[in-house]
């Protein structure tokens, strides 16, 4: 048995769950801010992407050195890729809150017939954070019903940016808020792409499990 | 794709005690296919059937068809001897013989009735060339092959089983008596000599099948039972996706 080394896997494999849930995190309150104007909790969740950089560099240098020193093969190989691309994957995910809450500020002229539109957001925001939640635990317990699921979950998000887009171009014509939507617009299309990248950590899980590489959507 | 090998349905005895149960399968032609597995499990002995190197253990026994080219060669007319030029064999331990450097290189084409000097000379330069030794033992030829490193007299090894132009070479477990720096040497002249030959190897260094192998067949004797081939496939696809549990076991380490 290559007990030391199928431990540590474990541990980074519960690392890249835990970081997971931090970045979860991230998105959940980068969406509060928005709904709520708050800059405070907004420069919070941007400081914190620097911790999630930091716990991805961790996973990916521990990643590398368990390849040179334990030479993995089939599912500890496979597992070691997943863990590695899903590390990715949160990062990208965790620059995306970021962007969200950077954008807070801008948000300060809301128009008055935004209320509409900011529901849309606030839904397409609970169905991000489903299709995140869903992905982490696809991973967390290998399995493969959860992963071939994603794409199903992901797809009202794509709908809901595309109608709050339509929505949008009928009801932007006060001037005074053109920033305000611009950079609404850009939310959405972040979320958008946060569950995208939840997705993709799905088909990570399905190559972990089966060794077939496959495109879900 | 030709194969080299064609086994049919091998079961082999060491006295009443069976070795080998029920071995079907087809080995590549120009390919390095490896045979891994955990001790007791079979390899050697299957690779022995191979050259019937079987045949001198007293009381031994196989039923089956083993085809090299589509020769079966446990046919009646077959000369072993020639099955064993056209199917050489390189040993765990490198066993030069103790003679001449040269001497060991020529033993083979002599035996085959080459006499003319320039002709064995040419001969011993090539297999030397091809054996990667030739460089460092060009100037000392008449020195004893004892003289050389274990790397050395490995390659040695490879220089006299080429110098007879064999077909297929079975290697069994060939670098473990061997350092890292050599045991590379012999990976590089493996991969070298796939063009020319079928090489098939047994080891139980399994990053060494994953490094060098086309081809892996895993094989396992379980508890009361014979040994016998459980997965054969692409080593890419045994390394990163095997289809049986026990192979994933075994090679992610988590046997027994």
């Amino acid at each position: 048995m290559r007990k030391g080394f199928h431990e540590e896997l474990k541990e980074l494999k519960k690392d890249v769950v835990e970081l997971g849930r931090v970045v979860r995190r991230s998105i959940a309150e980068a969406l509060k801010a928005v709904e709520e104007g708050n800059l405070d909790l907004a420069s919070q969740v941007m400081k914190n992407d620097d911790l999630i950089d930091q716990k991805v560099l961790a996973i990916e240098e521990h990643g590398i050195g368990l390849v040179a020193r334990q030479a993995p093969v089939a599912r500890d190989l496979r597992l070691l890729h997943s863990i590695l691309f899903i590390g990715t994957h949160l990062e990208r995910m965790g620059d995306l809150a970021f962007n969200i809450a950077r954008a807070v500020k801008y948000l300060a002229k809301k128009p008055e017939k935004g209320n509409e539109l900011m529901e849309i957001l606030r839904e397409m925001g609970r169905n991000t954070l489903n299709v995140v939640d869903r992905g982490i635990e696809a991973f967390e317990k290998n399995d493969l019903k959860i992963a071939e699921e994603l794409p199903q979950l992901d797809e009202p998000i794509d709908k809901m940016f595309k109608e709050f887009f339509k929505l949008l171009a009928q009801k932007s014509t006060e001037e005074h808020s053109l920033d305000w939507a611009s950079n609404m617009v850009l939310i959405c299309r972040w979320l958008e792409r946060i569950a995208d990248h939840a997705v993709d950590i799905g088909e990570r899980v399905t190559y972990l499990v089966t060794g077939e590489m496959v495109e879900l959507d | 794709m030709k194969n080299a090998f064609e086994v049919r349905n091998l079961n082999f005895w060491y006295g009443n005690f069976k070795a080998l149960e029920n071995i079907t399968l087809d080995i590549q032609a120009n390919r390095i296919t490896a045979f891994i597995g955990p001790s007791g499990c079979g390899k050697s002995t299957f690779l022995r059937c191979l050259n019937r190197m079987n045949d001198i253990i007293e009381g031994s026994k196989l039923e089956g068809e083993v085809y090299l080219f589509g020769d079966n060669i446990y046919g009646n007319s077959v000369d072993v001897a020639e099955l064993r030029r056209r199917v050489g064999m390189i040993f765990q331990q490198p066993n030069p013989f103790p003679m001449s450097i040269y001497d060991n290189v020529a033993y083979g084409p002599r035996i085959h009735g080459v006499k003319n000097k320039d002709e064995l000379d040419e001969i011993v330069k090539r297999s030397l060339e091809r054996a990667a030794l030739w460089k460092e033992v060009k100037d000392k030829l008449n020195q004893s092959a004892l003289s050389l490193s274990g790397g050395q007299q490995q390659r040695l090894c490879f220089a006299r089983l080429l110098a007879v132009d064999p077909e297929v070479i079975l290697m069994d477990e060939p670098c473990s008596a061997i350092d890292p720096t050599s045991t590379q040497k012999i990976e590089d002249l493996m991969y070298e000599l796939k063009e020319s030959y079928t090489i098939i190897i047994v080891t139980h260094n399994m990053q060494q099948a994953a490094r060098v192998s086309d081809f892996t067949a895993f094989m396992l004797a379980e508890e009361n039972k014979s040994a016998t081939i459980i997965e054969y496939g692409s080593t890419e696809s045994i390394f990163t996706n095997p289809k049986d549990k026990r192979t994933e076991n075994y090679i992610t380490g988590r046997f027994g």
